[in-house]
């Protein structure tokens, strides 16, 4: 015998009630008085399934309704009269503490992987199958915002704006899949700084050129930013970014109550992350890039500090070498160690 | 308090002729049973690429609906997962075009923002629609009846109100939003109906705006301490967070009654709402969100606990109209795009 309530249909009227199931299927719900409310067969109800100890809605194909907390009883009932191998399965897994906690490494382990592994790999083949042009607009976009908040003219004079022009021909490829443009503009608030946009043009700031006691070590930047237009990097930030946002947001979407805080951390997390993995790639292109033209990696690893260092003079924040990078000694010993 | 509830006699029990009960909700729901629960959804989730997540979602509702308790029986929770499934696909391929419209094509970007402006009230009267539809309680279901043009009066034609009064109609605006939720709210052929005066909205917006100034103050002096002072600001933004939730949470449910005579309660104090959520933020970060289904429960208990109903009894509610369940796209585009729709 099953206790519970009993709605009949079309209005919030409650009665206690019990069920009982005969050894043929059919079930009889009586009222306190042992007056019969309802009859039919176990296999005819609509079931809730079974989820924890939340209590269990039986439905009447005349609309009535049969609430009841003994899911002990329901479920040894859905087992005799109708298998329903899903939702039991289900139960079985949801109700084990040691199953719980190896979901818990196992959930760890597979999204670190897509977030590491997958993700990445992913969004690389797919930025390889795009048009390089792809990003155009928005690198358009961004340049002009960028002159329009910071940059200004260069003050360079022409000759010297000439022999760093030639610095960027002597790095490219033979024929490059990219328009390659060097562009020397005062730095402003950006400071000692070079960016690469997607389509090809590298910005270098004066005061970078001023850092700098030697070519070869503005060598070293553009061939870093060349890296990062050959591999595609800003493409593949968007791709992986956007994955990732919208991770975030279903997740937001789904965990009504900490929505934010699921949502928003772990994004700029993984962005920072990601960023900092293409710095390292783009500086091994460097590297090798430079060691193909027999410049000694020492004069990149030399730059490096020195921007560092003016970047601490200036100001503490990290946002101003264009985005989140490993450590400049990390950075640094890669580079003596080549 | 109302004065209804403090002195029911004069109006209700003449007409029932039954005194008048207060029954509390209550969430019987466990912490560690849910989280078992919750990570099985998560592992299936993961494992399924997401496909499951709408099953989650189902599962996660059921549990807290059923756990929610008032008068020993629970709420239920209805939607199809296939629906949700659906609904999630799309929102989530919109959602993508939209992000890689913005880097690829900005002009794009922009123009699509604007057109989305118009669909913002349509999103929150489906969301709605779809959630309180697959809501019941005692076998009788809740129903949304807000239509867009109401929706796109008070979201987008009153909001310009607020631009263009400089901020002042502010408060006022947003009891319009709140009595547009809780007014269009049926629960079978009954309306819920929200009285609370739009003074009390700026009284609180003033005692708010007054309680921000000894915080700013604490921000400045304290500001520049390495840890303590982080932890001070952060609790001390909590405290006028919460000052402001509990306040509006109290002053729309003791002014709101369901059929005219059943009126809604709850008294959620500044502090306990502070310490919770301030408790809550402890143990997802020292846990790593592993503590999150035991913050989602303690949350749940904790309004609980705070709301009540006071009828004379709760077996008078009928539900004549044949009720369907709305599709699950407005709900889901709505839940992606992080459009909170809370009364
Ligand atoms: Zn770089």
């Amino acid at each position: 015998m099953i206790q519970g309530y009993y709605f009949p249909h079309g209005s919030s009227r409650r009665l206690l009630a019990s069920i009982t199931v005969d050894d043929r299927g059919f079930l009889r719900l009586h009222d306190e008085q042992g007056a019969l409310l309802a009859d039919g067969r176990w296999q005819q109800l609509q079931i809730s399934p079974r989820l924890g100890s939340t209590p269990r809605f039986l439905d009447f194909a005349d609309g009535s309704r049969f609430e009841t907390s003994d899911n002990d009883a329901v479920d040894g009932l859905q087992q005799c009269w109708r298998q329903e191998r899903g939702y039991h399965l289900l139960h079985r897994l949801e109700s084990h503490w040691r199953l719980a906690l190896a979901s818990v490494v196992v959930v760890a382990v597979v999204s670190w992987w897509f977030l590491t592994i997958a993700l990445p790999y992913a969004a690389s083949q797919v930025a390889f199958v795009l048009p390089a042009s792809a990003l155009d607009r928005s690198a358009e976009l961004s340049l002009s915002v960028m002159e329009r908040i910071a940059l200004k003219p260069s003050t360079l004079d022409e000759a010297r704006q000439q022999q760093l022009q030639g610095l960027l021909v002597r790095l490219l490829p033979q024929s490059p899949a990219y328009n390659y443009r060097l562009l020397l503009r005062d730095g402003g608030a950006f400071g000692a700084n070079a960016f690469a946009l997607p389509d090809g043009t590298i910005v270098m700031t004066d005061q970078l050129v001023a850092l700098a006691d030697d070519d070869r070590q503005l060598s070293a930047v553009l061939a870093h930013e060349i890296g990062h237009v050959e591999a595609r990097h800003s493409l593949r930030q968007v791709l992986q970014g956007s994955v990732i946002m919208v991770i975030a947001a279903v997740m937001a979407g789904d965990a009504t109550a900490f929505g934010d805080l699921v949502g928003g951390v772990p994004t700029a997390v993984m962005d920072a992350s990601y960023s900092r993995d293409f710095e390292r790639e783009a500086d091994r292109y460097a590297l090798t890039l430079l060691a193909s033209q027999g410049v000694d990696s020492e004069h990149f690893a030399v730059l490096l500090e020195r921007l560092a260092a003016s970047h601490d003079q200036a100001d503490d924040t990290d946002v101003n070498y264009f985005s989140s990078h490993p450590p400049t000694a990390e950075r640094v010993a890669a580079a003596r160690a080549f | 308090m109302s004065d209804n509830a403090t002195s029911p006699a004069v109006t209700v029990v003449a007409k029932t002729e039954a005194p008048i009960r207060t029954f509390t909700f209550r969430f019987s729901g466990d912490g560690g049973e849910f989280f078992k629960i919750w990570i099985v959804n998560l592992l299936l989730t993961v494992v399924t690429l997401g496909i499951y997540s709408a099953w989650a979602t189902v599962r996660t509702s059921q549990y807290f609906y059923g756990h929610t308790k008032l008068d020993e029986t629970g709420f239920q929770y209805l939607a199809n997962p296939l629906s949700i499934l659906i609904g999630r696909v799309i929102a989530v391929a919109i959602f993508g075009l939209v992000m890689l419209a913005a880097s690829f094509q900005p002009m794009l970007y922009g123009v699509l923002m604007v057109l989305a402006i118009p669909a913002v009230p349509w999103l929150m009267v489906r969301a709605m629609r779809f959630n309180l539809r697959n809501t019941a309680y005692r076998n009788v279901r809740f129903d949304f009846v807000g239509t867009y043009g109401e929706a796109a009066k008070v979201f987008l034609l009153y909001y310009l109100g607020v631009i263009l009064s400089l901020g002042l109609a502010g408060p006022w605006w947003l009891l319009q939003t709140k009595k547009f939720f809780i007014n269009n709210v049926r629960y079978g052929d009954h309306a819920f109906d929200c009285s609370c005066p739009t003074k009390e909205f700026y009284i609180l917006a003033l005692i708010t705006l007054g309680a921000i100034i000894p915080v700013l103050l604490v921000t400045v002096l304290l500001g520049w301490i390495p840890v303590i002072g982080q932890i001070v600001i952060f609790l001390a933004y909590l405290s006028i967070f919460a000052l402001w939730q509990s306040w509006v949470r109290n002053m729309l449910f003791n002014h709101t009654r369901l059929a005219g005579d059943v009126q809604l309660s709850s008294n959620v104090t500044m502090f306990d709402l502070a310490m919770l959520y301030a408790m809550n933020a402890l143990l997802v970060v020292v846990t790593l969100g592993i503590a999150l289904p035991w913050v989602m429960v303690r949350t749940a208990k904790f309004y609980a606990e705070r709301t009540a109903v006071q009828a004379a009894n709760l077996d008078r509610f009928t539900a004549s109209q044949n009720q369907v369940a709305g599709s699950a796209i407005g709900d889901e585009v709505a839940g992606v795009f992080a459009l909170e729709v809370g009364i």
